[in-house]
This record gives structure tokens, sequence and C-alpha cells, in this order.
């Protein structure tokens, strides 16, 4: 097996020394070429310059926006201000059709895109400029997530649906690609203040810009750190659906493993279902992890076709256990003594990611160009437990080299070739939050042999490649795919297909498929292998989209999309394994309906999105609690985390040269699936009652109703220098706080509300 | 055009813009008319002088090969106007000859790094057939011909008609077609004239 594996990667190694061999040459064949170069934007008519749009894309080949095979919403530094938005979580939540942010009683808050969530954010990719920030040993895209300064960015693009093909592994849902500020785009310097109040916040940006003298680059640095108080039990209820009983009595039953009940730390306080929980422990909502400032710093050189940038973020945020924890015995384990230590609700993760990157553009002809980058990055993970257990602590290194070839022979085809190599260092010490001497990892907890988490490194070879061919002006068609050898995993293949078909000026229509790959979490392919099970199998899916844009007039732009996941080889955590690996297959379809109005002084969007489970087939059927539907045991057919109706709107008005207004409102509508899996848990035969106690009164429905968000700002432009801005968010919650609730992912239908607050900002620029 | 990343700066979402801009300035030669003065050799060829920190780096290559009206164009990059002034000195004959060049330009893209001397830039340039074209806000107002701006990732440009003529400059109608805003009403006069009765 492993002589098949190095004799697999030698083959890569020489495909890719060949490519490189080949590039000195390809002048040549450029020059062969010269004849029949590319139209440039210099033929094209002031007609044809006005439709050109200046936004990244989702192709490997270069394409025209209208021509991008695929679903792309590009959020951008303007809309990021206007919305206020205090983490990345809330700034995508506004503007992503068919965007889902939920939070996690045990992880990371999550964020999922057409039905596709997890307990763990390892479902899309999170890039900064083009390259990829996730955390691979346990959780996904973890870092910029939760940090409130945003003034670094740019603009957003969102890549919605599955993108492996392109961007490698884990792409399944979607793609974030943050773009910084650089030199090119910001020159001066600017400062930023901003806090909020009622969820209490506190933050200081420094950005500034200059070019060389020389014209051929310039340089960027940024400086954001700040405060994240959060907001009080009160402000921001945490409820629950169960009644809390108002102290030992009735419960003194010990298991044996010293349930007493240890009032005042329990929340054994009479708190009835639905009533807010205000026990002393609870945590304040979205407080940073450990009290510890986030931060953020970037600083980015461009000279030539040189591009050289560092990044560091630190952040992090409390989360608070499920009812499991806090209720006393029998429905959870709050009385058993070794949780009596204070503060004790209190759990949370924390991070630091430290990434340097280099990138040089070959331009060997007007057709013909090298792309080449190489990268290094340093991510610190911990997450912690009761406050008192720590369930991981460490450390992992990536390298990465990458070369892309882009060939242009003609107007009428383009070719992009490469390969990636990934190296990864893991199971290093923890160098941020020394609270251990070896770094620490849940999954290699009490397993026989592997008592701690050991220290290994793997390798990631890639191919990869895009044709792009436009076979007349109506008709222009995408193939390409990516090989990916993992050492856990056998040989990934993500293909795609599209065409694309542009019948008249304002009608495009797109037709899309693909399959996305992700290969499992390091922590668990490792376990695995170390078990002797041999390689992992990765997540698959296969997927379909048919897209329709139209510029209806110069204010007006539609789009639909309707797509299909037929078959999701779906990873997820179990509770019957008690650790990630494919538990079933996942089939669904949807529709997204996007509206955008705009004129000089006015922005109106508008999009919908519906997404509907077809099955789900678990892959062992005595798997018997998967969170992901309760449709294969016998109730309803929806999914448990998704609400199958999502309507998001945005608006924008300048009133005057002065004054600009902006507004959002985000309708969850609801979730029936939620509900399905708790009607299950709750029945007292069922497999997952013997594992989970029913932890909902009979008839609890408040957690399954729509969530409501509505955000209104006001921003005043004191001078040319000076923006004054407000901000009212989750302001529903005014009027009732269940408005503003926003569900835990595979909880038993409780939730916290998100606190109506106030945010002001103050930007200066030099 | 657009294109993935990873990826060399070269091919940022800003560089995309002044490819696109470069473009724009392109055409604008085709569909604006100079004087006899300016327009009588047409051995000579059409100057673009940008001043300010360019930000075009290399997009203006291709033009090299190309012809507007017969005339082939060239590019003239000159330094922000506070190093003119700093280098040859105020009111010394090296800035007069400096300016003098400036005037000479058919068209003179005023680079967004020149905000705070927007005015003194125009007003040099304002009568002699300049086709002033600038990308910050308050740009007509300031006398500025025409405008560049991004609106929804897109270019887009504005022009100021009463500028255009005091430059003795013939805008075609195509061009005044596409115009995002049509000024007509010359702010910038206004404002002199307001301050002189003042």
């Amino acid at each position: 097996m492993f002589r098949e594996k190095n004799s697999l990667i030698q083959k890569f190694i020489f495909v890719l020394i060949l490519l490189l061999m080949f590039a000195p040459n390809v002048q040549l064949l450029a020059q062969q070429q010269d004849a029949n170069k590319p139209k440039d934007v210099f033929e094209m008519s002031l007609e044809e310059l006005m439709k050109v749009e200046i936004v990244s894309s989702a192709t490997l080949t270069k394409t025209s926006p209208r021509l991008v095979p695929a679903a792309v919403t590009t959020i951008t530094a303007e809309q990021i201000r206007g919305s206020g938005a205090r983490s990345l979580f809330e700034l995508l939540d506004i503007y992503v059709p068919n965007l889902q942010w939920m939070r996690n009683h045990w992880e990371a808050d999550n964020m999922g895109l057409r039905g596709i969530i997890n307990d763990r954010d390892d479902k899309y990719l999170l890039l900064v400029n083009g390259r990829i920030m996730n955390e691979r040993t346990h959780y996904g895209a973890l870092s910029e997530r939760d940090l409130v300064m945003l003034g670094d960015i740019h603009h957003i693009d969102v890549v919605r649906g599955p993108g492996s093909a392109m961007y490698g592994p884990g792409a399944i849902s979607m793609v974030i690609n943050i773009i910084t500020y650089n030199a090119e785009t910001f020159q001066g310097t600017e400062v930023t203040s901003r806090l909020g109040a009622v969820e209490e916040f506190y933050a200081g940006e420094v950005k500034h810009g200059r070019k060389f003298d020389s014209n051929d680059g310039g340089f960027f640095v940024y400086t954001g750190i700040g405060k994240y108080n959060g907001a009080s039990k009160y402000d921001a209820p945490q409820i629950f659906g169960l009644d809390f009983p108002s102290g030992p009595s009735g419960y003194g039953w010990d298991p044996g493993w010293g349930a007493v009940a240890q009032p005042p730390y329990l929340p054994a306080d009479g708190t009835r279902a639905g009533k807010p929980m205000t026990g002393p422990s609870l945590n304040r909502d979205g407080e940073s992890w450990r009290d510890q400032p986030p931060m953020k710093l970037y600083a980015e050189i461009t000279k030539g076709n040189w591009d050289l940038w560092g990044r560091y973020t630190s952040g992090g945020q409390q989360f608070i256990p499920d009812i499991g924890v806090l209720a006393p015995f029998p429905y959870g384990w709050g009385n058993v003594g070794w949780l009596k230590q204070p503060p004790l609700l209190m759990g949370g993760y924390g991070y630091q990611q430290a990434t340097a990157y280099v990138g040089y553009k070959q331009e060997l002809a007007d057709n013909l160009n090298i792309d080449y980058s190489f990268s290094y990055d340093m991510f610190d993970f911990e997450r912690t437990m009761m406050n008192v257990r720590i369930q991981d602590a460490f450390r992992e290194d990536t390298y990465s080299g990458k070369a892309i070839l882009h060939w242009q022979p003609n107007d009428r085809h383009k070719i992009a070739f490469g390969g990636e190599l990934l190296h990864q260092e893991l199971g290093m010490n923890s160098p941020g939050w020394p609270h251990l001497d070896e770094p620490a990892d849940a999954r290699f907890n009490g397993w026989p042999g592997l008592t701690k988490m050991p220290r290994w490194s793997t390798n990631m070879y890639s191919l990869l490649g895009e044709w792009q061919w436009k076979i007349n002006d109506k008709w222009t068609t995408f193939i390409g795919g990516r090989l990916d050898d993992h050492t856990f995993t056998d040989l990934m293949f993500s293909p795609r297909a599209a065409i694309i078909h542009m019948p008249t000026d304002k009608d495009t229509f797109k037709l899309m498929w693909s399959r996305s790959v992700r290969a499992n979490y390091e922590e668990d392919m490792k376990f695995q292998a170390d078990k002797g099970g041999g390689n992992s199998d990765p997540e698959k899916l296969d997927s379909l989209e048919l897209r329709y844009e139209r510029k209806h007039n110069k204010n007006l732009d539609l789009a639909a999309s309707m797509f299909l996941h037929y078959s999701l080889e779906r990873i997820a955590w179990s509770y019957d394994t008690y650790g990630a690996a494919v538990v079933g297959t996942q089939k669904e379809w949807g529709v997204e309906l996007e509206a955008l109005y705009h004129t000089d002084r006015t922005r109106l969007g508008i999009s919908h999105g519906y997404t509907k489970l077809i099955d789900f087939k678990l892959a062992d059927p005595t798997l018997q609690n998967v969170a992901i539907s309760a449709k294969p045991y016998g109730y309803g057919d929806d999914l448990a985390n998704w609400s199958n109706h999502i309507t998001k709107l945005t608006a924008q008005y300048k009133l005057n040269d002065k004054w600009t207004f902006d507004g959002s409102l985000r309708i969850y509508w609801g979730f029936p699936g939620m509900k399905d899996f708790d009607e299950y848990r709750k029945n007292p035969t069922s497999q997952a009652n013997k594992n989970d106690y029913p932890v909902m009164e009979p008839g609890w429905e408040r957690g399954y109703r729509g969530n409501y968000y509505l955000n209104l700002g006001l921003q005043y432009k004191a001078s040319k220098d000076l923006t004054i801005g407000i901000n009212g968010y989750n302001l529903l919650g005014i009027l009732n706080k269940d408005f503003n609730k926003r569900n835990y992912y595979a909880s038993y239908g409780d939730y916290r509300s998100a606190a109506p607050a106030v945010g002001v900002s103050l930007t200066y620029k030099f | 055009m657009v294109a993935i990343a990873p990826k060399a700066r070269a091919d940022s979402p800003s560089s995309q813009e002044y490819q696109v801009k470069a473009a724009f300035l392109y055409n604008f030669l085709q569909f604006v008319d100079w004087s006899e003065e300016k327009s009588a050799d047409s051995n000579k060829p059409i100057t673009i002088g940008i001043i300010g920190k360019d930000p075009f780096g290399n997009a203006f290559e291709p033009i090299k090969d190309k012809k507007v009206k017969g005339r082939s164009v060239i590019i003239k990059r000159f330094k922000s106007f506070e190093e003119l002034k700093k280098s040859t000195g105020k009111d010394k004959p090296e800035l007069g000859r400096e300016i003098e060049a400036l005037t000479k330009c058919h068209l003179l893209f005023i680079c967004s790094s020149e905000q705070e001397n927007l005015k003194e830039i125009i007003n040099s340039v304002r009568d002699h057939n300049v086709l002033t074209v600038g990308e910050t806000e308050g740009f007509l107002e300031s006398g500025g011909i025409i405008n560049c701006f991004v609106e929804e990732n897109k270019i887009r440009f504005e022009i100021n008609i009463s500028a255009a003529e005091r430059a003795k400059l013939e805008i075609r109608s195509q061009l005044l077609r596409l115009a995002k805003r049509i000024v007509e009403k010359d702010a910038s006069q206004e404002n002199k004239g307001a301050e002189s009765s003042g």
C-alpha cells in the first residue's frame, strides 16, 4: 500500500517538474500565437467598457463576470461600513442569500449555505487574498469570523456553491474570499474608532497606504485592536425548554460518580421553561475568550509583479454548554461533582494565526503568464469546556507552494494548469495558551495508547486545470478539475463542467455540474490511521445548478438559481462513534431568488432562499444519533439544523451628500426539522434517548419558530475627512426578545436571543 | 477581465480598474474634438498627461501601436503639483515651463493623489484646450471636465459641459449620451463669481 502511495507521489512530482521545465519554453509557444492575440480592452467600445465589472471571480481562467460559472455575492467596503457589522458572521448573514448563522454549545458559531451546515465549519473555505486560512486539525474556517475590526477589507467575494475544483478540498458549500486593501486601493491614513453599547465592544483601527515614487508598487499597513464584552444575560437571555428543578430535592440519586447538587452554581433555581436563565455563572453573550482583546495586524508590499504580505489575527469567543451540562441529573450532569468549580458554566475557544505570503506573476508573453505563490501559516487553537477541562490546545503549521500557468492562445480559448504542494506539521505545543506542557486534543483522550495528542505531519499533492472555450458570442463552456492526494486519503477528484448561454444582451443562463470533496479533520484521519483503519473516506458532494441572471434595465438586476445536491456523502460527528466520519448520504434541492434595484441614491436588495431535504440515508443503520435529519428515524422530512425559508432585505438610501441611511432585515422562517429531531429525542423508545434525556417540556414550540433581525444605520459625512455613523442592531428585540433568537446547532430547542444594541463609529482620514 | 486568487497583485481588482480606465481615456480621445490649434498638425501625437501618483502601471502599453484620428498617442507623466512647486520654486520660470507642458496635453488625467491641488491644476490648464479627467469626488464642481468613478463595480463617468465649452472642447453626443450625470452649470464659476462679488 505504501509502495503504491509513493509511486503516485512520484508521478505527481514528475508532472510538476515537467511543468517547471516547460515554463521557460512557453515563450516560444507564445510567439507562435502572437498573430492570434485576444481582443483587449482597448478594442472595446465605451458601451462594452461600461459593462466590465471589476471583481474577482470563481474561475481559474480569466473571464468576464457575466460568464462566471457560479453564483457570487460581492460585499463592498461601503456596504461593510454602512451595515455597521460587528463580525464577519453578522456581515455575511446580512448580505449573502441563503446563508444561515447558528450558535453552538460546544464549539465556535457555525455558518452554512444551502442546507449544508455542521457542528464545525469544515464545509467551506475562508480565504484572505486567495490564501486558504482554514484550520485543519479540528475545526475548519475559524479565524477572522468573530473579529469586530473589519476596516482592512476592500471587498469580500462569496462564491455560493461547491468549488473544490477551483479552490481545493474543503469547498463543499461555499468559498469566502476576503480581499484586503492594498497600496493601489488605499492611499493616506485613516483612523476609525467604534464602540457598542448594550452589546459592549470597543475597537480602534488605523490603516495607512502609500505608493512608491517609482510607481511600480507600494505598501499598506493595518492595525486593529478591540475589546468585546458582549451583552448581559438580561439583554441577551438564554432560554431553555425545560423547567429546571428548584433544588436538589428529588434529584438526589447518585449515579456513583459524585452527583451532588451544588447551588448556587447550578441553574437549579426554579427557572421555568421559556424564562431567561439568570444563573450566576452565565456568561455575557459574545464575550471575548479569556477577555483577551481581539487583534488583527496586516502589512503588504507590492512591487512590480511581486506581492508580499503578512497577517496576524487573534480572537475567540465564549459559549455556554448545553442543557446536558447545566441540568441536574437525570436530565444532565449539572449536579456532578467535577462540574462545581466556578465559574462553572463558561466554555469557549481561542485562536491566533500568523501567515506570510509571497506571490509572483511571471509574464512570459501578452497571452501567457505563470502565477507562483508560497505561504506559511501558523495556527494556534484552544478550546475548553466548563472552564476546567481543556479539550484542545495545539498548534499546526502549514507550508504551501503553488504554480499556475495561464495561457490564452486566442480569443476563443483560455487554459489554466498548475500544481500545488501542501505540507503540514501537526500536534505541536500551543505557544499562546500556556496551560499545558504538551498539546491536547479531546479526540485522542481515553483511547488505548493515545492518551495525548501525538505529533505528526501530512502532505497533499495537487494538480488542477481548466479550459474555457468561447464557442461563439452566445455560448461559452468551462471544463476543469483538480486531483488531490493527501497522506491519509485515496486520490480525490473534483471535476467541474459548466455551460453559459447568453441569448440576449440582458439574459444569461448558466448550467453547472461539479463534484466537490473534503478530507476529514486531520485529527480524525490520524486517529483512524493509528488504529490501523487505513485511509480516510473523503466527503463528496455531487451537485447541479441552473442559474438565470437578467440585467432587466440599468437599475434592476434579477437572478434565480435552482440547485440540486443529488449526493452528499456527508462527514459529521456522531454520538454513536464519538468521532467524525461519513455518516450518510444527504440529498436536497433548493431555489434562490435575488433582485437588486440601484440608482444614484438608492440600493435595494432582496433575496429568498428555499432549501428542502429530499432524503438522508444513514451509512450504517446502527447510527442512531446523527443530528442532521430525523427523517431516517421516521420523524419528518427536513434538515434538523436549517430554516427551509430564509429571506433577506437590504437597503441603502443617500438622503443627500451628508446623510446616508442603511437598513437590513433577515428572516429565518422557522425550524421544522429541528422540532422533528427533538420529537425523535423525546421518544423514550428511540435510540437517541439512551444517550440524551428528553430535555424539553411537552408542547415546547418557541425554539422552532422564526427569527427576525432588523438593523438600521445612519452615516453623517461631517466633512470630506470625517464620517460619523450610528447603527442599531436587532431592533425588533425591543418589542419581543424572541424575535432575535438565534438557535443552537443540534441542541434541544433552546436558544439565546441577540441583544437589541447600538453602535457608533467615527472615521477620520488624514 | 477578472482572475482567480491566489494571484499576484497585478491581477487585483484595482489594476483591472485602471486597465479599464485607461481604455476609457483612449475612447474619450475619439469622442472629443480639440480646437484647430491642437489638432492642426496631424503628424504630432496626441498627448495624454498623467499628473500625480500614477495608478495605471503598464495599462497603457497596448496603445503604443494604436492611432486615434490617424495620430499616435503618447503618455507623459508629471510629478505631483506639490513636488513640481517644490522642485522648481514658486513663481520661478521652471514651474512655468512645467505648467506649460501640462497645457500642451490633449487630455490631462489628474490622479486622486492630487485632490488637495485639484483647483490649482485645473485653473492652470482651464483656458488651454485641455480635456481634464479626474477620479475624485467634487471634480466637476472644481472645474474639471470628465470625472470617472466606480459604481456597482463598473466604471461610470460624468461630464461638466460648461467646463468643456470654456476649454473650447467639443464633446460629441455619443459620449454625452453615456454619461451618468451631466453638469451644465459650472459650479466653480459660480463660486468664483460669488467670491469676487462678495
